[in-house]
């Protein structure tokens, strides 16, 4: 819901514990443990992992519920409030929203930084010239 | 991250503070204000909530920490006999929060106290920190490695903007949570210096600048906050915008003051935080506010003129369309709550 860590021209935006916003003890839910004894036959003396594997139902759970409340899907995490506003308004001006329209991962005509916040795009200091991602650059080959 | 070395100075009065300050904040020129990237030789500390962090990340690496900690005299919450009260500039937040005077005659201030960061942070930060609180940015408050990388920016070391690329002005943000709530009470603010103690209006001492973002010489220090009879209780709401309920600077801030008779409006004020250099109040809220009865399109208008006076730029997490929004949103609720409590 909160995390995200921003990159803004390979710097990043977020490095201390402050900006990057965990989750406090006040915007965490009541989590009540179930802790079922088995044998795991993968691991040592049949210990299994804890905690990770059952993070990765809750974000499908998350954007479900965002599509099941207000109507429309979020592709990428966090769901902050700004992006679902974000997506209702393009929802709603019936514009289709398509994050990877056209876009070729080998050579991406419209460069997505830092994974595609909406924080900053188009702001911000100008690239340097031999930047691969600046546009018209030809690439200066390394000489032996 | 370690601090920087210095000397810790500890005063035990105001006088004593006043006359530290003299003595080592007297290198730097006199007259104008010095511009903040300049190496400032003397830093006050009072809860250390900001200061600390800031010394951590090189941002500041003052030859003296003058310690105001033991100088009793600046703390507590003193009601005047004419009405009014004076609040020293070391009380902490959380007695403010917790003041059953403020509480009754202030509430706007009491309910922005208790927004500020943590109950931690609440304990140690004072009201005079808060209001000298340091403007924020994303490319300011970083580490020094960080910056370097990055490029120094206009607020400290360096001659570039990276949050208005080309320009020449500074456009961090102040991020504190009292002062809209102390504008709108048309608070005073008492200033002591070696050249004598003055007393302005809090509204004169932000400058609306980034960098020089606040009135006060390099050897004068905030001694006291005056609330005036005058806008003793009055109704007010405030409410923040944040990413997390706990710990977070604001991320846009409103303050709404209001005094009624008859289900209209006698006299409202509304302030606006983080989404500006400075602090201020929202020009002609009141005249649109005063003599009228609180519906949801009146409230609506002074959302829209929040917003309107509202810069929101990305100094801060959050899309600046997306803080503006939310100013809007809040000067609403704001009013609204204001009105029907």
């Amino acid at each position: 819901m909160t995390e995200e860590m921003v990159w803004k021209d390979g710097m990043l935006m977020n490095p201390g514990m402050l900006e990057y916003r965990s989750p406090s003890s006040i915007e965490s839910p009541e989590i009540e443990p179930i802790i079922v004894e088995s044998i795991d036959p993968e691991g040592p003396f049949g210990a299994k992992e804890c905690s990770e594997g059952s993070l990765a139902a809750t974000i499908p759970a998350i954007a479900n519920a965002i599509y099941d409340a207000v109507g429309v899907r979020l592709h990428e995490s966090p769901f902050t409030p700004e992006r679902v506003l974000a997506v209702l308004r393009a929802k709603n001006n019936a514009k289709t929203l398509n994050l990877t329209e056209g876009v070729d991962p080998t050579a991406p005509a419209r460069f997505r930084e830092h994974g595609g916040s909406l924080c900053f795009q188009g702001k911000g200091p100008t690239r340097h010239p031999l930047d691969p991602a600046r546009r018209g650059t030809t690439a200066a080959g390394g000489v032996d | 991250m370690s601090l920087p070395q210095f000397k810790l100075l500890r005063p035990r009065t105001v006088t004593e503070a006043v006359d530290f300050l003299g003595r080592h904040a007297a290198r730097v020129g006199a007259g104008d204000l010095p511009a903040q990237s300049l190496h400032v030789p003397i830093r006050i500390i009072a809860g250390g909530t900001d200061l600390i962090p800031s010394m951590r990340q090189k941002l500041f690496e003052p030859d003296y920490v003058l310690d105001l900690r033991s100088v009793a005299e600046m703390r507590g919450i003193r009601p005047q006999p004419g009405g009014g009260v004076e609040i020293g500039a070391l009380t902490a937040l959380s007695m403010i929060e917790k003041s059953a005077f403020l509480r009754k005659h202030y509430p706007v201030l009491t309910e922005a106290a208790a927004t500020v960061a943590s109950p931690v942070l609440r304990n140690m930060g004072t009201i005079g920190g808060n209001i000298c609180l340091d403007t924020r940015c994303l490319w300011y408050n970083q580490s020094l490695t960080w910056r370097k990388g990055c490029g120094f920016c206009i607020k400290k070391d360096g001659d570039l903007c990276h949050v208005a690329p080309g320009g020449p002005k500074c456009w961090a943000v102040f991020s504190g949570d009292t002062p809209p709530a102390l504008l709108c009470l048309n608070a005073e603010i008492e200033i002591a210096g070696a050249s004598g103690v003055r007393r302005i209006s809090l509204r004169d001492f932000y400058t609306g600048l980034g960098d020089n973002y606040r009135n006060l010489q390099p050897d004068e220090l905030v001694t006291r906050v005056f609330l005036p009879a005058a806008s003793a209780d009055y109704s007010g709401v405030y409410r923040k915008l944040r990413v997390r309920g706990s710990i977070d600077y604001p991320l846009a801030g409103v303050a709404v003051v209001m005094k009624r008779s008859n289900g209209h409006i006698g006299d409202a004020r509304v302030g606006i935080t983080a989404v500006n250099p400075a602090p201020m109040l929202v020009k002609g809220a009141s005249e649109m506010l005063a003599g009228k009865a609180v519906d949801d399109a009146l409230a609506e208008a002074v959302g829209d003129l929040a917003a309107r006076t509202a810069k929101p730029l990305t100094t801060s997490a959050l899309t600046p369309e997306y803080r503006r929004e939310m100013i809007r949103v809040f000067a609403k609720r704001a009013v609204l709550a204001a009105a029907s409590n």
